[in-house]
């Protein structure tokens, strides 16, 4: 083979690989706000019926009736927390860093419904790219074939031999055909060939699922030709795939982060808020738990926002990185609409900057669906201690309702609402100011506290 | 009791210290971080320590931070707090100390009753493990070990998971309705039916055997 036509095939080959590794992660993604939104939902809408519930039963001085409801919301919000916690764990195991791949698959089989016959292992660590490498797409099939109750074992055997880690999984009892097994595992087929691996599913009385990675990331230089240039594609391969791999390793890790320090935490303080209510009405504080329920119910609100938030993949990168003046500019710049950003390059808590980011988003995504031809613009500033935003737009406008929101048309007043809660979760206040012919202004504004 | 908390996220931090005083503890400081506790533990007495695993210095600032505050306070209760139950933590947690100790569940602990029980235990020197990784550890035994759970009545698999929550002997008597005498008799019929060497005379040792025994990477011969 030519020096050119090698370095041809090594230049599709990288492209191949990238956009594979980044279909796989857009994927991934898309799924996880899926799964988050599934658990999330009904459970947060039986929990608020649950305290409002309560909250009657309080006032109508049935503090049993009341104590009942109250167990039944903290049913939901464990359950809830429950299968929250399955879906963040899976995202960014720290078993699996600590551990290694075996360590992690038998952490993982714990907790499935169905038994998983864990064998096999590497005498030795690997490196992580490697590890991490199989990790995933060996985890999404052992729990895909063994997320529901089966009487009959899962068998999972990890082997590290002849230049490959390899997994193996039989399914003696399969409920389903290789050919649905293997669509199902169409995704993780993909990321395992991109780092240079495989994923085959075979066999019909037992379903046999192996996949493996190269246990180095350089492709072994085989022939004869130019060694020296055989060598350079494979370092580039090489260098390709641990950035591939790195690359999803740290969005995992953040989206981990984003999962553990946002809605994962205000869902468990919710818990913490519910147990003194509930403290409250076993010993008689009925006022107090009254007031209380009033707060928690403001709480599940901002959870509720948080949660829609994180499964937008809300909170991205630009905002962790950059603040609020790169987040919104990126953000505003990639919709092909005409946005004006004017953002004072700052950097503010958090928690301030995400909410502040958010309410932006959603007060432009309103005036883009009321107003499409209109011009936006969003301004941020800080003036006397108070961070303020406004978003406004020169389309038709409306006429405000009674209760002072713009609650015209589909999703705008639920729009406002989350904007509402969202702001009220820091501290923050927000307003609309609308009238036909002259456009509408959602200006919002939070305290810093000195810090 | 008098309790040190250490937890970065300020609504749960916030949060836990409500419970507390509802629960009639007083709070000898809530900070954000290990190195803030260490210090605060410096001029402040507490009979235990309440440490979120996940928190600075990362990544897991509680178990840092639990090691320096058993060796500087040897006789404080350190109770580990987590999103997560998992066996890995759990290791890790019982190399740090197997007296008065604790791990559980961010969420487990927020009810008064199951609070206030914790920290009892702990003050009173047991190991007190999330139930939830306890149940896990005795239902889906490792390997060969299967067997030899499967062969235990359920009432020594019941006494067992009480076992692996780090439970006393009238702690086990008391949540299944029987008496301390009985809970001895299982717990020797367990013994003797996994092959453990018991020494009656600790319950700790007892505890942690039991632990080791459901932990273990491959079953022995």
């Amino acid at each position: 083979m030519t020096r050119w036509t090698r370095q041809a095939r090594l230049a599709a080959e990288l492209t191949r690989a990238r956009q594979r590794l980044s279909r796989a992660r857009d994927l991934e993604r898309r799924r996880l706000a899926t799964a988050l939104a599934g658990v999330t939902t009904d459970r947060l809408t039986a929990l608020r019926r649950h305290l409002a519930a309560a909250s009657i039963a309080l006032s109508l001085g049935d503090a049993g009736a009341a104590g009942g409801e109250l167990a039944r919301a903290r049913a939901e919000l464990d359950e809830l927390l429950e299968r929250f916690r399955g879906i963040a764990r899976g995202v960014y195991p720290a078993v699996l860093r600590d551990q290694g791949p075996f360590g992690a698959l038998d952490e993982l089989a714990a907790t499935l419904p169905r038994p998983v016959l864990l064998s096999g292992g590497s005498a030795a660590r690997l490196e992580w790219e490697i590890e991490s490498g199989l990790y995933h797409p060996a985890a999404a099939a052992v729990a895909e074939l063994a997320g529901r109750p089966a009487a009959e074992a899962l068998r999972v055997h990890l082997a590290h031999a002849d230049g490959r880690l390899m997994v193996r999984i039989d399914d003696p009892a399969p409920d389903r055909g290789a050919p649905r097994v293997r669509a199902g595992l169409r995704d993780e087929a993909q990321r395992l060939a991109a780092l240079g691996g495989d994923l085959t599913v075979t066999g019909t009385a037992t379903v046999t699922v192996s996949g493996w990675v190269p246990d180095r990331l350089e492709p072994a230089v085989v022939g004869a030709g130019d060694l020296e240039v055989a060598r350079t594609h494979a370092a580039q391969i090489a260098a390709a795939r641990r950035a591939a791999v790195a690359e999803m390793d740290s969005e995992r890790r953040a989206i981990e982060r984003d999962l553990h320090d946002g809605a994962q935490h205000h869902l468990v303080s919710l818990r913490l808020i519910l147990g003194m209510v509930e403290h409250e009405v076993a010993t008689g504080l009925v006022d107090a738990a009254r007031d209380r329920l009033a707060v928690l119910a403001d709480q599940v609100a901002v959870a509720e926002v948080v949660l829609a938030e994180t499964a937008s993949g809300m909170s991205p990168a630009a905002l962790r990185h950059g603040g609020l003046a790169a987040a919104l500019a990126g953000e505003v710049d990639g919709a092909g609409r005409a946005v004006l950003v004017d953002a004072e390059d700052r950097r503010f808590p958090a928690e301030v900057e995400a909410a502040v980011y958010f309410c932006c988003l959603e007060a432009v995504g309103n005036a883009r669906r009321h107003a499409p031809d209109a011009v936006v613009s969003v301004r941020v500033r800080v003036a006397g201690g108070v961070l303020g935003f406004t978003v406004r737009d020169d389309g038709p406008g409306f006429a405000l309702g009674g209760d002072g929101e713009g609650g015209d048309g589909e999703g705008s007043g639920r729009g406002m609402a989350n904007i509402a809660a969202r702001m009220a979760g820091v501290g923050g206040t927000v307003a609309v100011a609308s009238a036909p012919g002259a456009g509408t202004t959602v200006t919002g504004s939070v305290p810093l506290m000195p810090a | 009791m008098r309790v040190a908390l250490a937890e970065d996220g300020t609504l749960f931090r916030e949060g836990l210290q409500m419970l507390l005083r509802a629960a009639g503890h007083e709070i000898a400081g809530a900070v954000a971080d290990g190195d803030a506790l260490v210090r605060l533990l410096d001029t402040e007495v507490a009979d235990v320590a309440i440490l979120d695993i996940r928190m600075p210095p990362e990544p897991d600032g509680g178990l840092v931070t639990a090691e320096r505050l058993r060796a500087l306070h040897p006789g404080m209760g350190l109770l580990f707090l987590s999103h997560y139950a998992e066996s890995h933590y759990l290791m890790r947690i019982l190399e740090i100390g197997t007296e008065r100790i604790g791990y559980r569940l961010k969420e487990k602990v927020g009810s008064v009753d199951v609070l206030t029980d914790t920290l009892a235990r702990i003050e009173a020197g047991e190991i007190v493990i999330e139930p939830v990784l306890a149940k896990r550890l005795v239902e889906r035994p490792r390997g060969q070990r299967r067997d030899a759970i499967a062969a235990l009545s359920e009432r020594e698999r019941d006494v067992l998971k009480q076992m692996a929550e780090g439970r006393s002997n009238n702690g086990i008597a008391a949540q299944l309705f029987v008496t301390p005498k009985a809970v001895e008799k299982h717990i020797a019929g367990i013994f003797g039916k996994l092959g453990l060497a018991a020494d009656a005379s600790e319950h700790h040792r007892r505890v942690l055997a039991v632990l080791a025994y459901l932990r273990a990477q491959r079953s022995d011969p």
